[in-house]
């Protein structure tokens, strides 16, 4: 090893402990001292980083953010769906997170892993740079029994892809895709028995959950990075049901 | 009914908890270098931990879970910028635990030291950070930066190098021994991870 490789691992790592680099330290007098001085400005970095002060009670914060979250997704907003008779107003399920207070009966993981099933059969006709136009959206959720509030955020959004979709045994529902930060963001409306509860989506690849509404559920799926409270806000805006 | 989902719940409260206590500081510290501000420091560690939790089942093992939380957290402040970019915190202000070996000479070169590492180049500075607070590997690190391996390790040396330099402790041009031809000069890292 020279002298330039012997500098260049050094400071690419001064605790390099390969035996190659230390038997080309080893009685070489100059190498040890440039290591020595290396070594010096590598303690101070690793003591002046780690001195940073972190928070008083910030792990116990970190902890109790799971029930925390849980507690703020509180079942009152949902009663108000039933609240609304013929037309179903999304909205309320604005902010809410979702709670899995029960394991989900077979019914229900049916249509879970239906849903999933459906996620990964049609998301090859959206993995592309499709384009559907707000007319499309706009008859697609007429034909399906909805109506959409003329929102100009979500006019604003790339809508991805507008069909209306079939699985679990003739199953209907509404897909729409709009393209998120992380990658597509599917809102499905389905003309099925609600869910008993709340679901997260459970998926190596796709985040999401299903929300029980009236008459039917509101499914919204995206990438794990995605952040699905703003889409589900929108969704929940935008879109108004009767199912 | 059965308590399976009971006891699913917790063991996986148990295994959320049990990364928070290892990994909390190192994810706080490397969020507060990554955002330069205390109060959005801790905003982005609870998101972080947060979207850890919910994730938590795709987290296959807990051997990868320090790089999956770094990654959780880096995805985290990408996506706070585009709503919020704070101003820069004068290093002066930032915040040091409290030690015994903290007299004010120490306090004066870490804050020098503070000072150095912001003028870094973030391309330069984050294998750094991540290096040093994260203890990662530079293949780890590639991975976390998309890069290779050998531009990470040549960025280390750039970091450091230019560290010496601000420091006044180095007399010999080390920016001009590696050019930036340096990206495939520099030994694999598989020869150099700690």
């Amino acid at each position: 090893m020279d002298d330039l490789e012997f500098r260049q691992r050094a400071f690419s790592n001064p605790r390099d402990t390969d035996p190659d680099f230390v038997n080309a330290l080893r009685g070489n007098a100059a190498r040890e001292r440039m290591l020595d001085e290396i070594t010096a400005l590598e303690e101070h970095l690793h003591s002046a980083l780690h001195a940073i002060e972190v928070p008083v009670g910030l792990a116990d914060r970190l902890k109790q953010q799971p029930t925390n979250n849980n507690a703020a997704t509180t079942p009152p907003a949902w009663r108000r769906y039933g609240l609304v008779a013929a037309s179903l107003f999304v909205a309320v399920a604005v902010s809410l997170s979702i709670v899995m207070p029960d394991r989900p009966n077979a019914e229900d993981r049916a249509l879970h892993n239906n849903l999933v099933e459906h996620l990964y059969h049609e998301e090859p006709r959206y993995a592309g740079d499709q384009q559907v136009s707000w007319e499309e959206v706009q008859r697609l959720v007429r034909e399906t029994g909805g109506r959409v509030h003329d929102n100009q955020v979500i006019r604003s959004q790339h809508l991805k892809f507008a069909n209306d979709c079939n699985f679990g045994n003739s199953v209907t529902g509404a897909h729409v895709v709009i393209q998120g930060e992380h990658g597509p963001v599917s809102v499905i409306f389905l003309k099925t028995r609600p869910v008993k509860d709340a679901m997260e989506i459970q998926d190596e690849r796709f985040a999401g959950r299903i929300i029980p509404l009236q008459g039917g559920n509101l499914a919204i799926a995206g990438e794990k990075e995605e952040s699905l409270d703003r889409w589900q806000n929108l969704a929940t805006q935008s879109f108004e049901w009767s199912i | 009914m059965s308590d399976t989902p009971v006891k699913d719940h917790k063991s996986r409260k148990a295994r959320y908890e049990a990364l928070v206590d290892q990994y909390y500081q190192d994810v706080y510290r490397y969020a507060f270098w990554l955002c330069k501000n205390q109060a959005l420091a801790q905003d982005l560690v609870q998101e972080a931990f947060l979207r850890a939790w919910r994730s938590l089942d795709s987290l296959q093992s807990d051997k990868a879970a320090k790089a999956w939380l770094f990654t959780i957290l880096r995805r985290e402040n990408a996506r706070l910028y585009e709503r919020y970019r704070p101003e820069l915190v004068d290093v002066d202000d930032v915040s040091i635990a409290e030690s015994n070996e903290h007299e004010p000479d120490t306090r004066m070169d870490r804050n020098l030291l503070y000072a150095a590492i912001n003028k870094l180049d973030s391309d330069y500075r984050d294998p750094l950070l991540l290096q040093v607070i994260g203890g990662f590997s530079g293949k780890e690190i590639a991975e976390m930066l998309d890069l290779n391996s050998n531009t990470v390790m040549t960025r280390l040396f750039r970091a450091r190098s230019k560290l010496k330099e601000m420091f006044g402790t180095d007399s010999d041009s080390d920016e001009e021994s590696v050019d930036d031809s340096a990206d495939n000069s520099v030994p694999s890292d598989t020869k150099t991870d700690t």
